[in-house]
């Protein structure tokens, strides 16, 4: 590569990293009381003041932290449970194949299938309504409940097939079959050489995608909006209706709690890293001791049984979604509607348009960048293992692992004072601050996998670098760049806090607009909005598939 | 308790305030009506209107989708409802903008307001106008019979505001759960002992749950008056002592036993479909039909008000200062304050929200068509409703929205 694409490539890195440092350093200032653009010019401990003095502050902060620890530990043991179980089993293909459009789905989607699945009124309920002899929905709280259970089963529900798809990736890339043999030789029973020898080999691989989940998990805002507790709401809601307050003052406070939020965060991370620290310690013996254990039929079913259940859970609550969007009357305890109806369908349907193509425009050009900066910077940086060259694609993810509230407070008040809120591409380019290092995270393990003598054949009969990239390397990856592609629209998709601030409420998008009917009383037409925030990306990841079928059905070596 | 504190505003702002006034004044003796309409219409022609507006109801967004279709044809303008789940999100918005000198191409265009928001933004100077009594649909309005469309919430209107609809406080109870309902907060405790959970209330500070909590304390108060004037320390703890004694009584007797309320008004509605609750309240006296209407709740529900009346007030269209299009917001307001845009707001097959116009100002067309709006099957007569009560003073919003807050958060 010329040495000029080099040098840009290495400044355009820096760019979303600085943002988000701009953002997070930036919401420092107004948190001690200096706001300019809002007319507060002097520095004060006054949002402190108001902060600490907020009704149920401690119980907020602690079920904050409850959530999403809880919810990022249990998501990763259910991960855990999965490649240990059902490794070189007919589930673990069909959860390959299952995996990406369950993920592809936004979490606000399968918060509102939760909430369809286990409310009082919701289908489990219905189902035990005849044996249980319930004429009324049970007085129990089983959503938005005070302690967050329901927001940790939907993020677990989320998660875990997050961890999931990254663990198989891990697999793909480790010698998990030599390891297993040779643990087994040796007499240690399957279970055993997971956790002695293969686990130890996968776990940093995966290290960073935990610290992903860490963050979004006590950082969300639009699940724990639909299905997290209510009274009081966890830190994140509560700064997001601070800024949504009438009173203007409350921008410090919130500016402050978003800090506070950063260090639950750094915190949670530094506690999980002490944890990480005390376990290798503590198991050293355990893992040379020797010990074969026995393998125990029993485990491992119940393991199987309970990533199918979880699977099950997840396909289920987005089919109720569906279920929902086609039934006129369906009352408690029915348990299928007793009115069925496309009414909601043809009076709504023209609704959805508008947030659809907002939705559709802002996720292809958001997309679209995130993939050419991406492939980008996978050709013209360096791709030697050097710590300067790892320093700069690891701050690539640095918008995934800071909570999303304390960075972009940071940046709209900036953008604020510039006038520069409200604007579609203003939108547009903070959904790129997120659906880049997703992009580049996805393509770059696909560009360590490309076999290089495939370029150098191409370079020998061409001469030419450009030739070879495009008529060589491009198809050969094209499989993985739509698969991103269409990871891209999905993150885009279901992006609801970027979508909020940054739009000023003026772009509406089909995950905003579901956020939004959630609190509402027509639960059809949330389904609606559900339903089609489920089926953009299915669409995309359904072509992301199908089309390279069609394309190279001709070169079946291409299809592997 | 740290009520009412406010940024001291500079003295310049004062200055710009006093300038203004007789200019405006002068301005509005000189305009001829006509004419400026005329000319209000010409500029209005390709301006887009953001419409700022609640948009948690179905029925209220079809209606506006209508009204923008008519704007469309008629105008030529383009009506865009930005749909907000509190208004008062987009009331800190302008105020920002103000701050940061935005004063002209404003995010905002038009919105939906009434109350504590009216009180707070015209306060901060964030509204255009006076513009109302110009708009040739004002002589319509029933200024007399509905004296909230020129005070609302204690707060004088004074041309800034343009009312838009009328609301009153009513109960709905499914009478295949709750046949004969209690007709006062006493009668509601009672109520609440014998049949524990059927009962709930949105938090506030949701609107309808705030104007529950005013609802109770007007009812259980001695100190009524008080309440009409600015809140003081004081007055608020002399006023609000029986309130908190009766809700400490009632919240363990509620649905979920008072350990989590419903976000909205409209989020009861599946509820009270389920049977998980036996009643809902709103602030549209409509509102059980259209929900019935819609398949949204049983056929058994039907609406009812407290003995001693209900808190009532109207909800009005305002433009912010800094719209670029103040032109076509105008035209607008004034399609939708037209005896036509009203008499479809009020029909509870469309929204059956009910009119501010009075129908014997109207034409003699008009007024059949008012007459033969269907009343519908859980919708009171007029003198059914009952008594309306006044808002208490905007200041007490806050007042009671915190105190309920720190009790029960």
């Amino acid at each position: 590569m010329l040495p000029s694409s080099q040098t840009w490539a290495r400044l355009l890195s820096t760019v979303f990293p600085f943002i988000t440092l701009i953002g997070t350093i930036g919401v420092f200032l107004p948190a001690f009381g200096w706001f300019p653009a809002l007319g507060f010019q002097s520095f004060s401990l006054e949002p402190w003041h108001t902060l600490l003095s907020t009704p149920a502050l401690g119980t907020m902060v602690a079920k904050t932290l409850f959530t999403g620890i809880a919810a990022t530990v249990i998501a990763l043991l259910l991960a855990l449970i999965f490649v240990v179980t059902c490794w070189n089993t007919r589930l673990w293909k069909a959860t390959e194949r299952t995996l990406a459009p369950l993920l592809a789905i936004p979490h606000s989607a399968l918060a509102i299938g939760v909430l369809f699945l286990l409310s009082p009124s919701g289908f489990v309920s219905r189902l035990l309504s005849g044996p249980m002899e319930w004429n009324r929905p049970p007085d129990i709280l089983t959503v938005n409940d005070p302690y967050g259970f329901s927001l940790i089963l939907t993020l677990i529900l989320k998660e875990a097939p997050y961890l999931v798809l990254v663990l198989i990736a891990a697999v793909r890339q480790s010698p998990v079959t030599r390891l297993l043999t040779v643990g087994r030789s040796l007499g240690y029973t399957p279970l055993q050489c997971w956790l002695k020898l293969v686990w130890l080999q996968l776990y940093p691989k995966i290290r960073l995608s935990i610290f992903i989940v860490l963050a979004f998990s006590l950082s969300v805002i639009d699940v724990s909006l639909i299905i997290g507790p209510a009274l009081p709401p966890l830190l994140p809601v509560q700064i997001l209706q601070w800024l949504q307050s009438p009173n203007i003052e409350m921008h410090l406070p919130a500016a402050a709690a978003s800090v506070l939020l950063l260090g639950l965060v750094l915190f949670a991370a530094v506690l999980w890293m002490a944890t990480e620290f005390v376990i290798k310690k503590a198991f050293k013996s355990w893992l040379t001791a020797g010990y074969r254990g026995n393998s125990k039929a029993l485990m491992v079913n119940s393991g199987r049984s309970l990533w199918l259940f979880t699977l099950f859970t997840a396909v289920a609550s987005l089919l109720f979604v569906v279920v929902w969007s086609f039934a006129w009357r369906w009352r408690y305890p029915d348990i299928l509607p007793s009115v069925w109806s496309l009414k909601v369908w043809g009076r709504y349907f023209p609704r959805v348009i508008d947030p659809l193509f907002t939705t559709l425009s802002l996720a292809t050009a958001s997309t679209v960048f995130g993939l050419a900066l991406s492939i980008f910077f996978l050709e013209a940086l360096p791709q030697t293992r050097n710590i300067r060259k790892n320093l700069v694609t690891s701050s690539f993810y640095l918008p995934l692992l800071l909570p999303q509230m304390t960075f972009l407070l940071g940046i709209h008040t900036v953008l604020l004072t510039l006038r520069l809120d409200g604007l579609w591409i203003t939108v547009m380019l903070s959904h790129l601050l997120f659906v880049f290092p997703y992009c580049y995270l996805n393509l770059a393990g696909f560009w360590r996998q490309y076999d290089q003598r495939y370029t150098q054949a191409g370079l020998l009969l061409s001469g030419s670098r450009v030739k070879t990239f495009i008529r060589v390397k491009l198809p050969i990856l094209l499989p993985s760049l739509l698969t991103t592609l269409a990871l891209g629209i999905a993150v885009s998709t279901a992006l609801y806090l970027p979508t909020v601030m940054m739009g000023a409420g003026r772009l509406e998008t089909l995950t905003t607009e579901a956020v939004a009917l959630s609190s509402g009383g027509n639960r059809r037409v949330l389904a609606l909005y559900a339903v089609m925030q489920q089926l953009l990306p299915v669409f995309f990841f359904a072509t992301a598939l199908l089309l390279p079928r069609w394309l190279f059905r001709h070169r079946k070596d291409m299809l592997r | 308790m740290t009520l009412g504190k406010r940024r001291t505003m500079p003295a310049w702002s004062y200055l710009r305030k006093l300038l203004f006034l007789p200019i405006a004044l002068l301005l509005s003796t000189l305009s001829f009506a006509a004419d400026n309409w005329n000319d209000t219409l010409k500029q209005a022609r390709g301006q887009t209107v953001y419409f700022n507006a609640w948009g948690g109801s179905e029925e209220v967004n079809d209606y506006l989708n209508w009204a923008a279709r008519e704007l469309k044809s008629r105008y030529g303008i383009k009506l865009q409802h930005v749909k907000v789940d509190d208004i008062s999100t987009v009331v800190s918005r302008i105020l920002t903008e103000k701050s940061a000198g935005r004063s002209d191409s404003g995010s905002v265009d038009m919105m939906w307001i009434n109350g504590e928001n009216f009180k707070s933004m015209k306060q901060h100077g964030l509204l255009y106008g006076p513009f109302v009594e110009q708009l040739p649909s004002w002589k319509y309005v029933d200024t007399k019979g509905k004296p909230t469309t020129l005070v609302d919430f204690t707060e004088p209107v004074e041309g800034l505001e343009a009312p838009w609809g009328m609301a009153q406080l009513v109960f709905m109870h499914d009478t295949s759960i709750v046949p004969k309902p209690p007709k006062s907060m006493k009668e509601l405790f009672a109520f609440s002992q014998k049949n524990p959970g059927l009962f709930t209330y949105p938090a506030p500070p949701d609107f309808v749950g705030t104007t529950f909590l005013k609802q109770a304390v007007m009812e259980l108060t001695e100190h009524p008056e008080l309440l009409q004037k600015p809140v003081t320390d004081g007055a608020f703890d002399k006023v609000t002592k029986p309130l908190w004694a009766y809700l400490d009584q009632l919240h363990p007797l509620l649905w979920r036993k008072g350990r989590t309320f419903p976000t909205s008004s409209t989020s009861m509605l599946p509820l009270l479909d389920d049977g998980e609750i036996g009643f809902s309240l709103t602030f549209n006296p409509n509102a059980a039909s259209t929900a019935i209407n819609n398949g949204l709740i049983p056929e058994t529900v039907r609406t009812y008000v407290h003995d001693k009346g209900t808190i009532a007030n109207s909800h009005f269209l305002a433009i912010p200062f800094n719209s670029s299009s103040k032109a076509g917001a105008q035209v607008a307001i004034n399609f939708l304050m037209s005896p036509e845009a009203q008499i479809r707001k009020a029909n509870p097959q469309v929204w059956g929200d009910p009119t501010v116009l009075a129908p014997a100002l109207v034409s003699k067309n008009d007024q059949k068509k008012f007459a033969e709006l269907p009343l519908g099957v859980a919708t009171l007569r007029p003198e059914e409703l009952g008594t309306a009560l006044p808002e208490p003073h905007s200041s007490w919003v806050n007042a009671l929205e915190q105190a309920w807050q720190r009790r029960y958060r």
